[in-house]
C-alpha cells in the first residue's frame, strides 16, 4: 500500500513541479521584436505537457492495482548507505579534508555490508579503507594531479 | 610533503588532527620565502578554448621565473561564463597560493548583467598579461571589399545583415553592439555556443559574417574583415576599425587576479615573475604562434582598465535591457 | 600515390609516434574507465607532453588517448552498469544486461571489436572521402540539426513501453532539466534559483554519475544477497569472441560507424546523441527489436561502433575547415595551434605529410586500442568477481572523485546524490531513466537550433520546407507519425494484440 502512495505522491510532486515551472517561465522577459518566440514560451509547453501527463498518471495509478514494494529487503543497509554517503560529502565539504573523510567513509560501509563486529572484521576495515585512500591518493593527485 | 602528510593522515584513519591538506601554512610563513609550495591558478573556462590553451603555455613559462622549485598547477573552475570560478577565486586563501586568470566577461561584463557573490573590483590586481585579437570575418567571396563598402550595404539593407557571436553578453557581441550604436546600423546578431558553430554557419551561409581570431581565417574560405581592437603581429594585413575613422574599439585581453587581501609582497613576487616571462623572448614566440601579443600593464593599471570597462558595458547593457538591479 | 604513402609511413612508424599512441590508448582507457572521468580531462592531462614532443608524435598521442578514453567509457558501462562516458550512456542497456548475465567477458569482446571498426571505418572515410563530406556538412544548417535533434527525440518513446505516460513524464523532465542555464538566445538565466553553479546547466557528468551510478549501487544494495559478487563463474570472463558471433554484428556495426561518422561533423552533436542514433536504428532494422535493452549484442555493437566513429568524423570538420565540432576536438586543434600550426584547407597544401601523417596515424590508434583493450579488459571484467561488501564503497567512492574532479564543484556532488536517491525510487515506480537524460541531451540542441532558425528566417517557418535536407526530414517525420498513428489506431481496434506504439519508430 505503500508503494501506490508514493507513486500518488509523485504524481502530485509532478504536478506542483510542473506549477512552479510555468509560474517561473512567465517571469522571463521578451527580449528583442516578438517575432521569434521568448526564452519562456518552449518551457511553458513543457510545463503544460508535464502537468497534463501527471493528471493522467495519477489516474492510472489509482485505478491500477499497487505496485510492488519499494524497497526489497535490506533496509537497514539501503538507508545506512544514503546515511555514510552523505556523512561523508557533508564532512569533506565542511573540512575540507579528503582523506579522513574518505577512510572513514569506506570503513563504516564495510561494517554496514558485513554486518559483522569482530575485531577480525574491524582490523579488515582499517585495512581497506587506509589502502582505499592510499591509491585514490596515488590515482588522482600523483598520477591524475587532480588536487582534492 | 603536504601531499603525504595528508595521506598518513587518511591512512592512520581518526588520526584527523593532522590534516593540512592544501593551501595551508603560507600565512605565517616569510614572504620572502614565497613560493614555497605549487600555486593553484584557476582557469575559468572548460579545457579546450583560447583562454585555457593561453593560461597553459603562460604557467608553463613562468616557471622558469619563479624563485624556487615551485610549479604552477592549472585547475579549469568552468561555469556560468567564468562567474564560477571567479567566485572559486573570490573565496580562496588570500595567500598568493591560488590565483586567477579572468577575462573582461567575468569582472567587467557579468557584474553588469547577473548578481555575482563577488565584488568586481574588490580582487588583486596582479597584472594584465596578452591580449588577443578580435575580427569580423567575412566570406572569401563576400561582396566588400573593405570595412566602408560593408557599412554601405548594411545601411542600404536595416536589418537583414546577420553576423554569427559566441553568445549574448561576450566580448563580440557587445563590441558590434557598441559599433552598431555609434554607426547606427540595424544589423543582427545571432548567438551560437562556440567559436566552431559560428564558424560553421558562416561557411554553409547561414550566416554573413562571423567574429573570431586569426586562427579562424584561412584564405580560401574566409577573410578578415576588420579588426575590432589593435593590431598585433600576425593580423597586420586586417585594417583596425580606427582606419576608419570609427572610435568604437575593444582589445580582449587575459588579466590575472589574486583573491582579495592577498598580501602586497606575494602579489609583487607573482607580479615580478609574470613580468619577466612576458619580455622573454621563447614565452613571446609561442604566444605569437597562438595570435596573442604581451600586453603587460601592472595591477594598479589593470585596475583602471577594469573599472572603465566596467562602467563603459555598463553603458551598452542598460540599452541594450540586458542590465540587472545593482 | 604509393610513394606518398611510403613516406608518410617512414614518418609515422617511428619509436616515439607509436609509443606515443600506445601510452594514449592506455591511459585513455583507464581514465576513461573511470565513472567522472571522460576524454576531455584524459586529453588534458595529456596536452603539457605534446608542448615538447613533435606535432605529429603530440597530435596522434592526443587522439589515441580520445579514441581509448571513448572505448574505457564503455568498459565501466557494461562492468558496473555505470557510462565512464556521455557516448557510453546507451552500451549500458544492453552491455550491463549481458554482463548481469553472467558474461560480462562477452559483452566487453563485442563493445571492443565494433569501438576498433568503428574507428577505422572513420578513418578510411576521413582519408577517402572528406572532401564530400564536409561538402554535405556545409548544407547543413539550424533547421536541419533542429529536425534530427526531433527525430532522435521522438525515437526515445521507444525506449520503455512498460508505462508509456511515464515514459513521456520521463522526456518532458529531462526536457525541462536540459532548459536550467543560460538561455543561448536571450542570454537570459532560466530556473537557475539563482546559482552560479547551474548558468551553464545541470552538469551532464553529475546527473549521469548519480542516476546511473549511485542508483546503481542503491539498487545493489538493497537486493537481498547484496553481500555476494555479481559474478561467481570464471568462464564468463574471457573476451574471445567466435568469428561467427563478429559476423552476426557485422549489420550493427556497419550501421553504427556510418551513423557515427556522420554525426560526427555536425558540430555540438557529439558522441552521446551519435550512440542514441546508431542504437535506434539497429534496433529499428532488428529482427527481434524486443530483445534490446535484454543483453542483445547488437544493442552493443551499434553504439560502441558509433561513438568511436564519432571521433574520426569530428576529425573531419577540424582538418577541412578548422571547425571544432566537439570540447575534445578543440582540444587537439589547440595541440595545432601551439605547434603554430592551424588546422583548415591552407594546412593540407603547406603540411600534406603531418596531415596525411595524422589520418593514418589515426588508423593506427584504433588498432592500437583494440590491442590494449585485449590486454586490458579481462582485468576490468574481473571487477564483478569482487564481493560486492567491497566493490560497493569503492566504486562509491571514484564515482564520487570522478565526478567532483570533473569541475571542482561540491554542489555537483549534492546533484548527483539526490538524483541518485529520486532516481532509485522512480525506477521502482517504473519511470524511465535513460528517457529522462536522452531528453536532457537531445532537448537543449532541439531548443536552440529552433529558435536560432527563427531568428536567422526573421520568425518564418517556411524555411523548413524550402531547404531540401530539411524537406527531407520533415518528410522522414511526417512518416515516423503515420506509423505511430497507424499502429495506435491497430492496436485500438485490437486491443489484445501485442502491438506497441513505439516500436513502430
Amino acid at each position: 500500500m505503500l508503494a501506490k502512495t508514493v507513486d500518488a505522491l509523485g504524481c502530485l510532486v509532478l504536478i506542483g513541479l510542473g506549477a512552479w515551472y510555468y509560474s517561473t517561465a512567465t517571469q522571463f522577459q521578451d527580449v528583442g521584436d516578438g517575432s521569434t518566440p521568448s526564452a519562456g514560451y518552449y518551457p511553458k509547453i513543457l510545463a503544460v505537457a508535464l502537468i497534463l501527463l501527471a493528471v493522467v498518471a495519477l489516474a492510472m495509478v489509482l485505478k491500477r492495482p499497487a505496485p510492488p514494494p519499494l524497497v526489497d529487503s535490506q533496509r537497514v543497509k539501503l538507508a545506512g548507505t544514503v546515511v555514510l554517503t552523505v556523512l561523508f560529502v557533508a564532512l569533506w565539504q565542511a573540512t575540507g579534508l579528503f582523506y579522513p573523510a574518505v577512510a572513514l567513509y569506506v570503513f563504516g560501509s564495510l561494517l554496514l555490508y558485513q554486518a559483522s563486529y569482530s575485531p577480525k572484521a574491524l582490523l579488515t576495515g582499517v585495512v581497506f579503507a587506509a589502502a582505499t585512500a592510499a591509491s585514490v591518493y596515488v590515482v588522482f593527485e600523483v598520477l591524475l594531479q587532480i588536487r582534492l | 610533503m603536504k601531499k603525504i602528510t595528508a595521506l598518513v593522515a587518511g591512512a592512520a584513519l581518526f588520526l584527523t588532527a593532522c590534516g593540512g591538506t592544501s593551501g595551508s601554512g603560507a600565512s605565517g610563513e616569510d614572504a620572502a620565502d614565497f613560493p614555497s609550495q605549487n600555486i593553484t591558478l584557476y582557469v575559468p573556462y572548460a579545457p579546450g578554448g583560447a583562454t585555457d590553451r593561453t593560461s597553459r603555455i603562460l604557467a608553463e613559462a613562468v616557471e622558469g621565473h619563479l624563485p624556487g622549485e615551485s610549479s604552477i598547477v592549472v585547475e579549469n573552475r568552468a561555469g556560468g561564463g567564468s562567474v564560477v570560478g571567479l567566485s572559486a577565486l573570490w573565496n580562496a586563501k588570500p595567500d598568493g597560493y591560488t590565483i586567477g586568470v579572468t577575462m573582461e566577461t567575468g569582472v567587467a561584463t557579468k557584474p553588469n548583467t547577473e548578481q555575482v557573490t563577488y565584488e568586481y573590483a574588490g580582487f588583486e590586481e596582479i597584472a594584465l598579461l596578452v591580449q588577443s585579437p578580435q575580427i569580423l570575418i567575412v566570406a572569401a567571396d563576400a561582396p566588400w571589399a573593405d570595412f566602408d563598402e560593408w557599412v554601405e550595404y548594411v545601411r542600404a539593407n536595416p536589418g537583414k545583415y546577420k553576423y554569427g557571436h559566441s553568445g549574448i553578453g561576450s566580448i563580440g557581441h557587445l563590441t558590434m553592439e557598441a559599433l552598431s550604436a555609434e554607426l547606427d546600423l540595424d544589423i543582427v546578431g545571432v548567438p551560437f555556443g562556440g567559436g566552431g558553430e559560428s564558424k560553421q554557419a558562416l561557411l554553409s551561409g547561414q550566416t554573413e559574417g562571423d567574429i573570431g581570431s586569426t586562427a579562424d581565417i584561412d584564405p580560401s574560405l574566409n577573410r578578415g574583415l576588420v579588426n575590432l581592437g589593435e593590431t598585433i603581429p600576425g593580423t597586420e594585413d586586417i585594417p583596425v576599425l580606427a582606419d576608419f575613422g570609427v572610435s568604437t574599439g575593444v582589445v580582449p585581453w587575459i588579466g590575472l587576479l589574486a583573491p582579495p587581501e592577498t598580501p602586497e609582497p606575494v602579489v609583487d613576487a607573482l607580479n615580478a615573475a609574470f613580468k619577466s616571462a612576458l619580455e622573454d623572448p621563447a614565452t613571446v614566440e609561442k604566444l605569437e604562434a597562438l595570435d596573442l601579443a604581451p600586453y603587460y600593464h601592472d595591477g594598479d593599471e589593470f585596475e583602471a582598465i577594469i573599472e572603465q570597462r566596467y562602467e563603459e558595458i555598463g553603458a551598452i547593457t542598460d540599452e541594450l535591457g540586458l542590465s540587472v538591479d545593482k | 600515390m604509393t610513394d606518398a604513402f611510403a613516406f608518410v609511413a617512414t614518418e609515422l612508424l617511428t619509436v616515439d609516434v607509436l609509443l606515443a599512441i600506445f601510452f594514449g590508448s592506455f591511459v585513455g582507457m583507464l581514465i576513461g574507465a573511470l565513472p567522472g572521468l571522460g576524454a576531455v580531462l584524459a586529453m588534458v592531462l595529456m596536452l603539457p607532453l605534446t608542448f615538447t614532443m613533435d606535432p605529429m608524435a603530440g597530435i596522434l598521442l592526443l587522439l589515441a588517448t580520445y579514441q581509448g578514453a571513448e572505448y574505457g567509457g564503455s568498459i565501466s558501462a557494461v562492468v558496473l552498469g555505470i557510462p565512464g562516458t556521455p557516448a557510453a550512456l546507451v552500451t549500458v542497456f544492453d552491455g550491463a544486461a549481458m554482463a548481469r548475465e553472467g558474461n560480462p567477458g562477452k559483452a566487453l569482446g563485442y563493445s571492443l571489436v565494433a569501438s576498433t571498426v568503428g574507428g577505422l571505418v572513420s578513418g578510411l572515410l576521413l582519408l577517402g572521402l572528406s572532401v564530400p563530406i564536409v561538402q554535405f556538412a556545409l548544407l547543413l544548417g539550424d533547421p536541419e540539426f533542429f529536425l534530427i535533434a526531433l527525430i532522435g527525440l521522438l525515437a526515445v518513446g521507444s525506449l520503455s513501453s512498460e508505462d508509456v505516460v511515464k515514459s513521456f513524464i520521463a522526456v518532458v523532465l529531462g526536457l525541462m532539466a536540459g532548459t536550467v542555464g543560460l538561455d543561448t538566445i536571450t542570454g537570459e538565466a532560466r530556473f537557475t534559483l539563482g546559482r552560479a553553479e547551474l548558468m551553464e546547466g545541470l552538469g551532464l557528468v553529475a546527473l549521469m554519475a548519480g542516476m546511473f551510478g549511485v542508483a546503481e549501487l542503491l539498487s545493489l544494495v538493497s537486493k537481498k544477497a547484496s553481500g555476494q559478487a555479481y559474478v561467481t563463474s570464471r568462464k564468463g570472463l574471457r573476451t574471445s569472441l567466435t568469428w561467427r558471433e563478429i559476423r552476426s554484428v557485422g549489420r550493427s556495426i556497419t550501421l553504427g560507424s556510418g551513423i557515427g561518422s556522420l554525426v560526427g561533423v555536425i558540430p555540438g552533436m557529439g558522441a552521446g546523441p551519435s550512440s542514441w542514433f546508431a542504437y535506434s536504428a539497429a534496433k529499428k532494422w532488428s529482427k527481434s527489436p524486443q530483445t534490446f535493452g535484454k543483453g542483445n549484442p547488437d544493442g552493443i555493437a551499434a553504439p560502441e561502433a558509433a561513438n568511436n566513429a564519432t571521433v574520426g568524423g569530428a576529425m573531419i570538420p577540424l582538418l577541412s575547415l578548422g571547425i571544432p565540432g566537439s570540447p575534445s576536438v578543440a582540444i587537439i586543434m589547440g595541440a595545432f595551434i601551439i605547434h603554430g600550426l592551424q588546422p583548415g584547407p591552407g594546412l593540407f597544401e603547406a603540411e600534406p605529410t603531418l596531415v596525411y601523417g595524422i589520418i593514418y596515424g589515426f588508423l593506427l590508434t584504433s588498432v592500437a586500442m583494440f590491442i590494449v583493450g585485449k590486454l586490458l579488459t579481462t582485468g576490468f571484467a574481473r571487477i564483478l568477481t569482487v564481493s560486492n561488501a567491497y566493490l560497493i564503497p569503492l566504486v562509491m567512492v571514484s564515482i564520487i572523485v570522478g565526478t567532483f574532479a570533473s569541475r571542482y564543484l561540491f554542489f555537483d556532488l549534492w546533484i548527483a546524490l539526490a538524483a541518485g536517491v529520486v532516481t532509485a525510487l522512480a525506477v521502482k515506480l517504473r519511470y524511465s531513466v535513460a528517457a529522462f537524460i536522452l531528453a536532457f541531451i537531445l532537448g537543449p540542441i532541439a531548443e536552440v537550433s529552433l529558435r536560432r532558425t527563427l531568428v536567422l528566417s526573421d520568425g518564418s517557418f517556411s524555411v523548413f520546407l524550402t531547404r531540401p535536407l530539411s524537406l527531407a526530414l520533415v518528410i522522414l517525420i511526417a512518416v515516423i507519425l503515420a506509423l505511430i498513428a497507424y499502429s495506435v489506431i491497430r492496436r485500438a481496434t485490437k486491443p489484445r494484440a501485442e502491438v506497441d506504439v513505439m516500436t513502430t519508430v
